[in-house]
C-alpha cells in the first residue's frame, strides 16, 4: 500500500513542478485575456487549485486506507 | 471617525483580544480540553508564513514585476505535495526525539553537537531579524500612511515621525511580552504552546478576511469585475505587461524564486516552529497538506487585481504600490475597510513577530546560552535548586533581545529597502539549513564536521552576497563595495563574485551560497570520520521508519544513575510534577517499582535525557545527564548492535503473522513429504525383500538339482537330461531377470541408450508375434490379430517397442486358460496415436490391483506360496518403455479375460489420411 501511495505522490510532483514551471508555463506567458482576465494569471491559479486537488485527493485516500488498515490490524489481533 | 487615536486604540485593542484567546486557549489546555487539536487550527497556524510581506509586499511586487510574486506561495504548494517524502519523516523524527527547534534539529542529527546548534542559532538570528524588522517596518508604514486619512501621502524615509517610530517599538514590546506571556509560561517537555497557536490562527482568519474584502471591493466596487479591471488595464501597454512574465531574466528569477521558498516553508525557524514543533497531532499534517496551499491560494487571488486597481486609480505614481491594500480604501473614503486592511495587516506582523520570537529565544537559551552556562564550572549551576526558573528567564531575556534588536535593525537600516528584497534576505538565509536537513535525513554518512563546513561557508557567503551590500545600500558601507568591489577588486564585487553576471541578486547569491554550503558538505563529510554518537544520531534520522517506536528508547547510556540524582536534576528543568508523572508511565511500562528503586538503568536515564531535551534542547540535556550517570556512553558497536536487535525484533513481530501462516503450509507440506518418504521406505524394503527371493528362487533350484547330479552319479540320462534342462531353464531365468532389473535400473536412472528412430510399429508387431509363435503352438493358443495396412510411422526404439508386445504376449499367453484359450491383438489408429490392444481370456486383474501390477515384483497371487509365473518386472519395464516413447500403458476393465492396452505417438507429420 505505502509502495502505491509513494508512487502517486512521486507523480503529483513531478506533474507540479512540470506545469508550475517553463516551459508548459510559457505556453500560457501572453496579454490575452480569457473570460476577460489575463491567461497566465487564469492558468496559473487553474493549475493552482488542481494540484491543491490532487493532494487532497491523495491525502483523503491515504487517510482511508490508513483507516482500513488499522482495522484489518485491530481485527486480526482479536482473531488471534 | 478615522483619527489617529481611534486607529492606535483600535489597534491595542485587537492586540489585547490576542491576549484574550491565547488566555483562553491557555486555560482549555491546562484543563485538558486544548482547542487547538484539530487539523483546521493546525493548517490556520502554518498560514503564519503569510506574514505582512504578503499582505502589503505581494501588491507591491505584482506592481512592478507582474506575476512573480506568486512563486513565493507555489514553492510551500510543491513542498506541501512533497510532504510525504519530506515533512512527514522530519515530524516523525522530531515527535520521537522531543525536538524543540530548527536548531535543535540539525544538531540533534549531527550528535548533538553544541557547535552546529549554536552556529545555526547564530545564523537564524541574523537572517531572520531583517525579516520581523520588515514586520515593523510593514506596520509603521501601513500607521503613517493611514495617520494622514483623509490625505494619502507617502511617508518620507528621513522624516520618520516620532510617534509611529514610537507605536512600532510600542508594538515590538507588546509582541515581546506577548511572546514572554505565553511562549515561556512553563517548561514544557513538549514545546507546546497551544495559547499561542489559537492565537495566531486567529489572525490568519483576520488576514485572510481583510485582504479578499479589500480585493472585493477593488475588483467589484471600484470596478465592474475581473473583466472590466483588467479590461481598463490592458489598454495600458505598460500595465499590460504585468500579465506576463518577461522570458529573458525572469524564467530564472521564477525557478529560483520557487525553490527558495520551497526551501523557506522548510526552513524558517518559525515554520519549522509551527509546523513541527507545535504540531499535536501527526495525522493533521494530512489535512493540512492541501488546506494550507489553498489558504495561500485563497489570499493571493486578488494581489494582481489590487495591484493593477491601483496602478489604475493613482496613475501619477506618487503612492508606494507596497501601500495600495490601505491606500485604496482610503482613497474612495471607506474607513470601515481601510482600518480592517490594518488590522490584517497587523495580524499579518504580529503573528510573524510572535512565533518568531519564540522559536528563535527557544534557539538561543537552549543552543547557546544552556550549553555555555552549563560549561562555566565556577557557576556550580549543576548544584543549584530549582533551574526552570533560569531556563525560562533566559528565554524571556532572549524574546526581548530578538525583538530589540528586530526594531535597531528597523530604525537604523530598515527604511531604504522594500519589503520584498528584506523578505529575499531571510529567505536565502534559511535556504542555508536546507542541505544539512535534507541530507541529514537520507544520506547517513552525512558528518558534523561537513554540516558544521556547510552551513558556516554558506552563511559566509550569504553575508558577502547579500547582507553586506544591503548594509552598502543603507550607507553603513561605502556604495564602492558593490560598485567597483571591496579595495576595487572588481572580481569580488558582491552582486557579481568572480564575474559572474546576468543573475538578480537573490538568484546569485543563492547559487554561490549553494555551491559552496552543498560542495563543502559533501566534501567534508566525505573524508571526515562520524563519531560513535553521531552515527548512532545518523541512523535514528535517516531509519527513522526502522526505528519508529524505537527512536530514543535505544540505550545509550552505559551503566546506572541513582534514581535520586535523575530526580533532583529532572525537578530543576522540568519540576517535580512531569518528572514524577514521566517516572511514573515509565515505572509502570516497565513493572518497576518506584519505590524500591535506588539506581535505574539505561533505559530510564534514555526517558529522563529526553524528558530533558524537550525542555532544554538535546544538547543541554546530554551534557546535564552525562554528569550524573556514572559510566561512559556505551560503545558503537554496542549501541548498533542493540538498534539492530530493536529493529530486528519489531521486524520479526511484523512478519510474524505473515511466518506462521507460511509455517503451516509447510508443515503441511513437510507432513505430505514424510508420508511419502516412508511408503517410499516401505517399497524399498518390499523391493529388497522381493528381489533377493526373487533371485534366490532359481539358484534355490539350479542348486538342488546340482546337488542332486554330484551327489547321485546313478541317475539315468533321461532323468539326469530333465534336470540339466531345469538348470539351464533356471538359468536362463535368472539371466532374464538380471538383464531386466539393470534394464529398469536403467531406464529410472535415465542412462539408458534409446535407439530413437522412425518404426513401422505393424511390422515390429508382426516380428514379435513370429517370436511368441512357437510358444503359442504349444500352449495351442489362437491368435486373433487385427493389423490393419499402411499404418503411420511411430517414433521409437524398435527393439524396446517388440520387447513391450513380447512382454504383453507372454503375460497373455501365461494367464490364458479355459477350453478354447486366444489371445487378441488389435491395433488401430486413434486420432494421432496409435492404439495397441493385447486381450486374453483368462482369469484377468482382480479388482483394486490394475495400477499394482505395474508395479515392480507386483504379481497376481501370492508369490510365496504359489510359484511364480514371471519376473514380476515385463510390465514396469514396459511401462517405462512407453512413457519414454510419449505413449501411455493401462489395464482396462474387460468383461471377462485381461485387456491391456497401449498407445504410441505417430510421427509428426504423418497422418492417418496419407
Amino acid at each position: 500500500m505505502a509502495k502505491k501511495i509513494t508512487e502517486r505522490y512521486g507523480a503529483l510532483i513531478i506533474l507540479a513542478a512540470l506545469l508550475f514551471n517553463p516551459p508548459i508555463m510559457s505556453i500560457f506567458n501572453s496579454t490575452r485575456l480569457i473570460f476577460g482576465v489575463p491567461m497566465l494569471f487564469l492558468y496559473l491559479f487553474v493549475a493552482w487549485a488542481l494540484v491543491i486537488g490532487l493532494n487532497a485527493y491523495l491525502a483523503k485516500k491515504l487517510s482511508a486506507e490508513q483507516l482500513l488498515a488499522k482495522e484489518r490490524e485491530a481485527g486480526s489481533d482479536t482473531d488471534a | 471617525m478615522l483619527s489617529g487615536w481611534f486607529i492606535i486604540l483600535a489597534s491595542f485593542g485587537y492586540i489585547g483580544l490576542l491576549f484574550a484567546i491565547a488566555y483562553y486557549g491557555d486555560k482549555r489546555a491546562d484543563a485538558g480540553r486544548g482547542i487547538i487539536n484539530n487539523p483546521y487550527i493546525y493548517s490556520l497556524s502554518i498560514a503564519v508564513y503569510a506574514t505582512s510581506w504578503t499582505f502589503y509586499g505581494s501588491v507591491g511586487r505584482a506592481a512592478a514585476d507582474g506575476l512573480i510574486f506568486i512563486t513565493i506561495y507555489l514553492g510551500p504548494t510543491l513542498m506541501f505535495v512533497a510532504w510525504w517524502f519530506l515533512l512527514q519523516k522530519i515530524l516523525r523524527i522530531s515527535k520521537a526525539n522531543g525536538i524543540t527547534s530548527i536548531a535543535d534539529f540539525i544538531a540533534s542529527r549531527y550528535g548533538k553537537s553544541t557547535a552546529i546548534g549554536g552556529l545555526v542559532t547564530l545564523i537564524a538570528v541574523v537572517g531572520i531579524t531583517p525579516y520581523i524588522s520588515l514586520q515593523l517596518k510593514a506596520l509603521s508604514t501601513s500607521l503613517t500612511v493611514l495617520l494622514e486619512y483623509p490625505e494619502i501621502v507617502m511617508p518620507k524615509a528621513d522624516s520618520g515621525m516620532p510617534v509611529v517610530s514610537f507605536t512600532a517599538f510600542i508594538v515590538a514590546m507588546a509582541m515581546a511580552v506577548f511572546a514572554i506571556l505565553f511562549g515561556t509560561r512553563h517548561l514544557d517537555p513538549s514545546e507546546h504552546h497551544e495559547g499561542v497557536v489559537a492565537a495566531v490562527a486567529f489572525e490568519s482568519i483576520v488576514k485572510l478576511i481583510a485582504f479578499v474584502s479589500v480585493g472585493l471591493f477593488v475588483t467589484f466596487g471600484l470596478y465592474d469585475g475581473f473583466g472590466d479591471l483588467f479590461m481598463k488595464a490592458a489598454a495600458k501597454p505598460e500595465l499590460k505587461k504585468l500579465f506576463t512574465i518577461s522570458p529573458s531574466s525572469n524564467y530564472a528569477q521564477w525557478v529560483t524564486l520557487t525553490i527558495l521558498s520551497m526551501a523557506a516553508i522548510l526552513c524558517l525557524p518559525r515554520q519549522f516552529h509551527i509546523t513541527i514543533v507545535e504540531n499535536v497531532g501527526t495525522d493533521h499534517l494530512g489535512k493540512a497538506v492541501w488546506m494550507f496551499p489553498l489558504y495561500l491560494l485563497l489570499i493571493n487571488i486578488f494581489v494582481l487585481p489590487i495591484a493593477v486597481g491601483g496602478l489604475l486609480q493613482f496613475p501619477a505614481g506618487n503612492v508606494d504600490p507596497d501601500t495600495f491594500v490601505l491606500t485604496l480604501p482610503m482613497s474612495t473614503k471607506n474607513e470601515g475597510l481601510a482600518l480592517l486592511a490594518f488590522i490584517g495587516g497587523l495580524s499579518a506582523a504580529t503573528g510573524m513577530a510572535i512565533i518568531s520570537a519564540i522559536a528563535l529565544s527557544t534557539m538561543i537559551c537552549n543552543e547557546v546560552l544552556m550549553p555555555a552556562l552549563l560549561r562555566m564550572v565556577w557557576l556550580r549551576l549543576n548544584e543549584r535548586g530549582d533551574l526552570t526558573s533560569l531556563v525560562l528567564n533566559l528565554r524571556r531575556f532572549s524574546c526581548i533581545f530578538v525583538m530589540l534588536l528586530s526594531y535597531g535593525y528597523f530604525v537604523f537600516i530598515g527604511e531604504s529597502y522594500t519589503l520584498v528584497t528584506i523578505g529575499l534576505l531571510s529567505f536565502a538565509a534559511a535556504a542555508q539549513f536546507a542541505p544539512a536537513i535534507i541530507g541529514g535525513i537520507f544520506w547517513k554518512g552525512a558528518t558534523a564536521q561537513g554540516a558544521f563546513a556547510g552551513l558556516g561557508l554558506g552563511f559566509v557567503v550569504w553575508i558577502y552576497t547579500l547582507l553586506l551590500p544591503s548594509f552598502a545600500l543603507s550607507g553603513w558601507l561605502q556604495q564602492s563595495f558593490i560598485e567597483s568591489g571591496p579595495f576595487g577588486i572588481e572580481l569580488l564585487k558582491p552582486y557579481e563574485f568572480l564575474g559572474l553576471t546576468g543573475m538578480d541578486n537573490i538568484s546569485h547569491s543563492l547559487f554561490w551560497s549553494m555551491v559552496v554550503n552543498i560542495g563543502s558538505y559533501i566534501w567534508v563529510s566525505v573524508n571526515t570520520e562520524q563519531s560513535a554518537i553521531e552515527r548512532i544520531q545518523a541512523a535514528i534520522f535517516v531509519d527513522a521508519e526502522k526505528y519508529s517506536g524505537t527512536a530514543g528508547r535505544s540505550n545509550l547510556w552505559q551503566g546506572a544513575a541513582a534514581v535520586d540524582d535523575l530526580r533532583d536534576l529532572l525537578y530543576r528543568f522540568v519540576g517535580p510534577y512531569r518528572t514524577e508523572q514521566a517516572f511514573k508511565d515509565h515505572a509502570r511500562i516497565r513493572g518497576l517499582d518506584l519505590d524500591d528503586l535506588m539506581a535505574v538503568d539505561a533505559e530510564f536515564v534514555g526517558v529522563a535525557e529526553r524528558l530533558l531535551a524537550g525542555a532544554i534542547g538535546s544538547a543541554s540535556a546530554r551534557v546535564l545527564v552525562a554528569s550524573v550517570v556514572k559510566g561512559d556512553i556505551v560503545s558503537l558497536d554496542e549501541v548498533l548492535q542493540i538498534l539492530d536487535e530493536t529493529s530486528e525484533v519489531i521486524e520479526y513481530s511484523h512478519r510474524l503473522e505473515q511466518k506462521s501462516s507460511e509455517l503451516e503450509i509447510a508443515s503441511d507440506n513437510l507432513r505430505k513429504a514424510n508420508e511419502q518418504l516412508q511408503e517410499l521406505d516401505r517399497l524399498k524394503d518390499d523391493f529388497l525383500s522381493t528381489i533377493s527371493h526373487e533371485l534366490r528362487t532359481p539358484l534355490t533350484s539350479i542348486r538342488s538339482f546340482g546337488e542332486i547330479l554330484f551327489d547321485k552319479p546313478e541317475i539315468d540320462l533321461a532323468q539326469r537330461k530333465q534336470f540339466l534342462s531345469v538348470i539351464i531353464s533356471e538359468s536362463e531365468r535368472l539371466t532374464r531377470l538380471i538383464n531386466q532389473i539393470l534394464d529398469l535400473a536403467k531406464m529410472e536412472a535415465g542412462s539408458m541408450d534409446w535407439e530413437m528412430s522412425e518404426v513401422d510399429a505393424g511390422e515390429a508387431i508382426e516380428e514379435a508375434l513370429v517370436a511368441m509363435s512357437s510358444l503359442m503352438a504349444d500352449k495351442s493358443i489362437a491368435l486373433d490379430l487385427k493389423l490393419p495396412d499402411n499404418l503411420p510411422h511411430v517414433f521409437a526404439d524398435r527393439d524396446r517397442l517388440i520387447q513391450v508386445v513380447v512382454n504383453l504376449l507372454s503375460n497373455a499367453v501365461k494367464f490364458c486358460s479355459g477350453p478354447e484359450p486366444v489371445v487378441k491383438i488389435a491395433v488401430e489408429a486413434d486420432g494421432d496415436t496409435l492404439l495397441v490392444r493385447v486381450v486374453d481370456n483368462g482369469p484377468g486383474v482382480p479388482d483394486g490391483v490394475e495400477e499394482m501390477i505395474f508395479e515392480k515384483f507386483q504379481q497376481v497371487g501370492n508369490t510365496l506360496t504359489s510359484k511364480p509365473r514371471g519376473t514380476g518386472l515385463g510390465l514396469p519395464i514396459s511401462r517405462q518403455i512407453v512413457e519414454h516413447f510419449g505413449g501411455k500403458i493401462w489395464f482396462e476393465k474387460a468383461a471377462e479375460g485381461a485387456d491391456f492396452r497401449f498407445t504410441l505417438p505417430f510421427t509428426r507429420g504423418f497422418q492417418i489420411a496419407e
